[in-house]
């Protein structure tokens, strides 16, 4: 099972990675800081934290430090750039964004460029969740994820949130955005193409080396 | 007159941190179940805690809302306890079975 955690690690955390029997984990964390484990890392660049020009300047840089890199687009113009750059494996879904950029037409763009998307379903863990619901409930009407592999995630910040992939699954199903796609295999699939381009085997789309001496 | 009973599906939920009390539990579960699905949800899920063994739970709902019902689970906030859902059956005897398999192996 995946999951994505993007708090602070501890010794308590390797507990409840054990008890919710996922393997790996997607720790949103800087690879020298990884624990020992079965353990992923991801970055997820936000254009609140940088302009969009910084994120295409330092994505080639870090395309060789992390397993999977994610986007989560706060203006049309960074959604269009996540959907069609080679080195994006992640789109999180913003529903703010509505639906002049989450339409039909982005979802086939998505499916043509490999893309996984990423639903954040920390609303539900709100005690009044209709008003966030409400936008994502109209971009699904029109995105139809059907062909595209999805990434469910509550975005959870302490160990105490995390949740088996198999229960936000669950949530996933009351908004029927769990289907096939949203195995996990997808996920490690590309973690797996990723970890070959970081060593180099894979030096172009396409083309794989097989036997590579270093 | 034939009456057929409604589906039952049983799902066993196990527990890390404080373990709930059977009253917290259905309390917590059925105001989630609402919050979700509305009263009407609800009354169709036929919610019930069975049995609290240990830090393992299981909870009856009908089998068309089982999904309902698992989502709520994961919903649960109870003094940061974190449930899981370890199996969901048609039978409360294969739960027990599957509960007692599950303590021998650890």
């Amino acid at each position: 099972m995946v999951c994505s955690y993007f708090g602070p690690v501890s010794d308590h955390f390797t507990e409840v990675v054990r008890f919710l029997n996922l393997d790996p984990v997607l720790l949103e964390l800087a690879i020298k800081d990884l624990p020992e484990g079965p353990y992923l890392s991801r970055l997820t660049l936000s254009e609140q934290s940088m302009p969009l020009k910084r994120i295409k300047r330092s994505l080639s840089h870090q395309r060789q430090s992390y397993h999977l890199l994610a986007i989560e687009p706060k203006t049309p113009a960074t959604a269009a750039f996540a959907a069609r750059d080679n080195r994006v494996d992640i789109v999180r879904i913003n529903p703010r964004l509505g639906l002049t950029t989450f339409n039909a037409r982005y979802a086939k763009r998505l499916v043509e460029n490999d893309k996984i998307i990423e639903f954040d379903l920390s609303f539900f863990f709100n005690k009044y969740f209709a008003h966030d619901l409400r936008p994502v409930m109209r971009i699904l009407e029109t995105f139809h994820p059907d062909h595209i592999p999805v990434l469910l995630t509550n975005l959870p910040h302490k160990v105490e949130h995390l949740r088996s992939y198999k229960g936000l699954q669950s949530l996933g199903r009351l908004l029927g955005i769990t289907n096939k796609q949203s195995h996990p295999k997808h996920i490690l699939q590309r973690v797996d193409r990723n970890i070959k381009k970081i060593k180099g085997d894979i030096p172009f789309p396409g083309v794989e080396v097989h036997g590579r001496q270093e | 007159m034939v009456v057929k009973n409604e589906r039952k599906r049983y799902l066993l939920v196990e527990f890390f941190g404080q373990i709930p009390d059977k009253r917290d539990l259905v309390y917590a579960l059925r105001n989630n179940v609402a919050t979700l699905g509305g009263q009407l949800a609800l009354a169709q899920s036929s919610l019930h805690v069975v049995d609290i063994m240990g830090s393992f739970a299981i909870i009856r709902a009908t089998h068309l809302s089982r999904d309902l019902v698992e989502a709520s689970i994961q919903l649960l906030k109870y003094n940061n306890t974190i449930p899981v859902v370890r199996s969901v059956s048609g039978t409360i005897a294969k739960t027990r079975k599957f509960h007692q398999s599950l303590i021998s192996q650890s």
